[in-house]
């Protein structure tokens, strides 16, 4: 399968076109294909994704504590520090199979706002990017500006982890996506030791662990002392959590993959 | 960090991974044999002789091979003293660092087949972008749905719901002729339900209470600093 990434009229637009040789999207038997296709995703956009709880979330909006739960989304922007208007938003919208365009620093000033995107653009896949000093859509307009610099301020603490990373140890007879209840152990073992280290070696406390929907997960620590780390920080974070190996004679045996060797370089 | 690993992921190797139910790295003797050959030139003796001693009790179940292999690096590094006379002076002539390399071997073993293998490039800047949960995977069809900790053992991927599922749920719930339930949101008629509560009352609220916490006491250390209680 072929990858094809054109930068369109807008720099913040990319418009990747896939072509499969075959003819047709390759698919795992056990992840059936029939379970997608974009009318249901707009009637899961207008009736189901969990828009006030999402908001809430990545708003850090205490007066959800209050509000009266009731499915009326809502139209007035948060009270507290507005992080919400200045976080990044990114789309990927499939407008003809085979298609994508990933647009970048989208930014909403409420949920409503957000929602109604949403349900226009119906978007394959949502991304999460930072909290920035400004609302990312002016980006642009804030380029040079040497009073008003546009960086990012703060954002949850994420880890990914996926099951194509463990190809020289999957003995299950899966590879690439492919996975099964076997290899699924894995990443049980995953989260349990990087839970356990996060909150009892860091002190984080505010967790959340997402199914990636195919054959990983990601984590989302959400303590501001996590959202408010460094690059450098988030860096020391990350490769506490790597362990290595020097004993050498690991790389004669066969399976020794390029990803495991450096997972595996030196013994702590 | 690493003690607390070991102690979560041997077990779980000893489960998840050894037997033929798992990824079978003790349950043929292609696989062992593999295994053994990754040990330390030093220990080649008794990847011998646990070799034979495996093909002489075909019975044995790959928990009992692991506990016989951690048995003789124990023995290799010295920390038992029942070894016949023969084999004791075998590995006398060992040096400290052929055995530390021979008991680090067991560690490593356990932690190439269970420690978790980050993609830190994630993780690593502040502007990385990652998919928003809630989303549904373009070719499961499948919910990103927010994992309970608490029971992970028991998640399985291939019972998350699929947007078909939990669109048929809605349809199915409209038709219902007694609906009881106090209804807030949609997806409480769907199988949803389970994993989005579960992120509401484990971490959403849990989550604002703490910043709320945080809020509170900022604006009194201020109100205290102008003198204003």
């Amino acid at each position: 399968m072929t990858s094809v990434i054109t930068s369109s009229a807008s720099r913040d637009t990319f418009v990747v076109t896939t072509s499969s040789e075959s003819g047709h999207l390759t698919t795992d038997s056990a992840n059936s294909n029939a379970e997608y296709n974009p009318i249901l995703l707009g009637k899961y956009y207008l009736r189901l994704f969990p828009y006030r709880l999402f908001h809430a979330w990545i708003s850090y909006d205490t007066s959800y504590l209050q509000r009266k739960v009731s499915n009326t989304i809502m139209t007035q922007s948060s009270t507290s520090k507005n992080l919400f208007s200045k976080r990044e938003f990114s789309f990927t919208i499939e407008p003809t199979p085979g298609e994508e365009i990933y647009i970048r620093y989208q930014s909403f000033e409420t949920e409503a706002e957000f929602a109604t995107a949403v349900n226009k653009r119906r978007p394959t896949k949502i991304d999460i990017g930072a909290v920035f000093t400004f609302s990312p859509r002016d980006h642009l307009a804030l380029q040079g500006s040497q009073t008003r610099k546009f960086n990012t301020e703060q954002r949850e603490l994420v880890f990914d982890v996926d099951l194509t990373d463990y190809d020289d140890v999957r003995k299950c007879g899966c590879s690439n996506a492919n996975i099964c209840h076997k290899c699924w152990k894995l990443m049980t073992m995953a989260v349990k030791v990087v839970d356990a280290g996060l909150r009892e070696d860091f002190g984080f406390e505010h967790i959340v662990w997402i199914y990636s929907g195919r054959r990983g997960v990601h984590a989302w620590v959400c303590d501001e002392a996590a959202r408010m780390l460094s690059n450098e920080g988030r860096s020391a974070v990350a490769t506490y959590f790597q362990v290595k190996c020097v004993c050498m004679y690991f790389l004669k045996y066969p399976n020794f993959s390029r990803f495991s060797y450096r997972t595996l370089i030196h013994v702590v | 960090m690493l003690a607390r690993a070991y102690q979560v992921l041997e077990p779980l190797f000893i489960r998840d991974i050894l037997p033929e139910s798992g990824h079978g790295l003790l349950a043929s003797k292609e696989n062992w044999t593999g295994l053994l050959s990754t040990l330390p030139p030093a220990a080649n003796a008794v990847a011998k002789t646990l070799l034979s001693h495996w093909d002489e009790n075909v019975n044995s179940t790959p928990q009992k091979k692991w506990e016989e292999i951690k048995e003789c690096v124990v023995n290799i590094v010295g920390k038992k003293q029942d070894m016949d006379g023969k084999r004791a002076k075998k590995l006398m002539t060992l040096s400290n660092e052929e055995k530390q390399k021979i008991e680090q071997w067991l560690y490593e073993t356990v932690f190439r087949f269970t420690y978790p293998r980050l993609d830190i490039n994630v993780s690593k800047m502040q502007n990385h972008l990652l998919k928003a949960p809630f989303c549904v995977h373009p070719k499961t069809g499948r919910v990103c749905v927010p994992l309970n900790i608490q029971d992970i053992d028991d998640f399985d991927p291939f019972t998350v719901p699929t947007l078909q599922t939990v669109i048929t749920e809605l349809d199915e719930y409209a038709e219902q002729e007694s609906r009881e339930e106090k209804i807030d949101y949609e997806w409480q008629k769907t199988s949803l339900k389970k994993y989005f509560d579960h992120f509401n009352t484990n971490f959403l609220i849990p989550l604002l209470k703490s910043v709320k916490r945080t809020e509170r006491s900022e604006k009194e250390q201020q109100a205290s600093l102008v003198g204003d209680f």
